[in-house]
């Protein structure tokens, strides 16, 4: 069973986080742990979004090295930094079936799910709202999620970006920036939105209504 | 989080005028002499203003603004006013002291990394937040924290041990009795013009306020207001103050992947947010100043 521990969550410098990190593993991890995973979470405000970083490493002593890699770099202001130790077993957090970089297969991909999300989100909405949809704009907020593989300093890093979907465009553009700021992207993982719930409907204005849903995937 | 109702708190901080109040001289008196407010009256004596109750004097006091004929503020030590208004008697904080509130509550932390030493953080990526910290740090305590740069861009504000009392303080108005990570608003200290800033810089630190155009066209003001914290019960708390003091109703609170979200919903409150409390940090105020200028226009 993966073992978590917290590093950093806003107490302290985040320069001990290193130390933090060797005392850690060398406190926990156990002959049956086969990996530890570092995930730095954070938010950049000026992006409007938050985001997830991780490295991997399967060798205790490389702790320090996969910190300093996924510090090397801020994209905002760090929020959590964790230690995942993982045993035989437990689903790594940098595998998914990555598929080859290619911002445009990427973009129709996201745009894909998009359209199907706002599809079944528009109908749940309008199934709850009876005749209170009659003569309202309805439009479909959820959470998306940019997931990238990227080359640094010959280790991998995997950038999971969370934002509304209503910034889209200015998303898909900002976190391809960001993380060429980290090294090479070399892949993107969009799983397929399957289905959607519906969570809330919020008045926008006196003709706009805002129907919130969340996305499941394969 | 929080202990009762509000009504309960306000009710039971009012009561406190009647255990009287031995405040330390703040500056030189300029204030009129004879204003009665509800049963309290304020004059001038030889040692600055009094502030009596049934011809007992409460407190003598060096400074005090009178905002209102219902309405004045005595300024206490370390960024604290006691108001008198005609619901009573209260301590109530600066705007200089709820904005560090906002801040440590965003983007910082009171810890005590050892049995004997306490510690305040507040770490950011944006030199005018950090400014403005400092700023409030020096109005209320006459402390200037020291600045840590880490990594490429990162900046820490530390006060250790040497700041111990001042950590407590602090702690007392947002962190006190609550697990590590975890704040709240600190309702039962706050007056609209500190609640304000409390929001402002909550918002500086860990709120976004975004303009989406290619995203979202169909919406004549594509504005995303937003705050994110992990600590959920605290959101709920601005929330409530958001609709209490400003009257911003219009919002709803979801679950993100890694943080959960207020999200302002209606335009109107949109406007409302961005053109009676703001936020500090630079590219905030250019996306203000954008839907400022097309509110204007319309």
């Amino acid at each position: 069973m993966t073992r978590t521990i917290d590093l950093w969550g806003g107490d302290g410098l985040l320069g001990e986080v290193q130390e933090r990190g060797k005392i850690a593993v060398g406190k926990f991890w156990t002959n049956r742990t086969v990996k530890g995973c570092v995930e730095l979470q954070g938010f950049s405000s000026d992006r409007g979004y938050d985001y997830s970083l991780y490295g991997s490493f399967d060798n205790q002593r490389k702790v320090a090295d996969v910190i300093d890699n996924i510090l090397g770099v801020l994209l905002g202001d760090p929020k959590w930094v964790g230690l995942h130790l993982l045993e035989k077993g437990d689903r790594s957090l940098l595998d998914e079936p990555w598929a080859e970089h290619d911002p445009q297969k990427l973009r129709k991909q996201i745009g894909s799910n998009d359209k199907k999300a706002n599809e079944l989100g528009l109908e749940l909405a309008r199934e709850r709202l009876g005749n209170k949809a009659i003569g309202k704009d309805i439009y479909v907020e959820y959470e998306i999620k940019v997931d990238y593989l990227i080359q640094c300093n010959n280790e991998e890093l995997r950038l999971q970006v969370f934002a509304l979907n209503d910034s889209i465009d200015e998303t898909l553009e900002n976190a391809s920036e960001d993380a060429q700021q980290l090294g090479k992207i070399i892949g993107y993982h969009v799983p397929e939105v399957k289905g959607v719930e519906l969570v809330d409907v919020a008045d926008v204005d006196e003709s706009t209504l805002m129907a919130r849903i969340k996305t499941s995937t394969e | 989080m929080g202990s009762g109702k509000r009504e309960w708190q306000v009710e039971k901080r009012f009561e406190q005028g009647a255990t009287g109040y031995s405040p330390e001289p703040c500056s030189e008196p300029e204030a009129p002499q004879g204003l009665g407010i509800g049963e309290y009256e304020i004059g001038l004596g030889t040692d600055g203003f009094m502030l009596r109750r049934g011809g007992e004097v409460l407190g003598t006091y060096k400074e005090v603004k009178v905002l209102s004929p219902e309405r004045a503020l005595f300024k206490l030590e370390r960024g604290m006013f006691l108001e008198v208004s005609l619901q009573g008697v209260r301590k109530t904080l600066s705007p200089e002291k709820a904005g560090m509130a906002g801040f440590i509550a965003s983007d910082g932390s009171l810890s005590r990394p050892s049995a004997k030493s306490k510690r305040m953080d507040f770490y950011s990526a944006s030199d005018e937040l950090l400014d403005k910290f400092t700023e409030f740090m020096k109005e209320v305590y006459d402390v200037a924290p020291r600045r840590h740069q880490i990594k490429n861009r990162e900046h820490f504000f530390m006060l250790d041990k040497a700041g111990k009392d001042i950590v407590e303080d602090m702690r007392e108005y947002t962190h006190k009795g609550l697990k590590k990570n975890y704040w709240e608003v600190p309702f039962d200290y706050l007056d609209k013009e500190s609640a304000r800033m409390f929001l402002k810089c909550f918002m500086s630190g860990d709120g976004h306020i975004g303009w989406y155009p290619r995203s979202h066209p169909r919406v004549k003001l594509p504005l995303q207001v937003r705050f994110c914290s992990k600590n959920t019960e605290g959101l709920e708390q601005i929330q409530q103050l958001l609709e209490e003091d400003f009257g911003i109703s219009h919002t709803s609170i979801y679950f993100g992947k890694n943080r959960s979200v207020l999200e302002i919903t209606s335009t109107e409150d949109k406007v409302k947010y961005i053109t009676e409390i703001g936020s500090f940090k630079e590219n905030h105020i250019e996306v203000i100043e954008r839907a400022s200028k097309v509110i204007r226009e319309e």
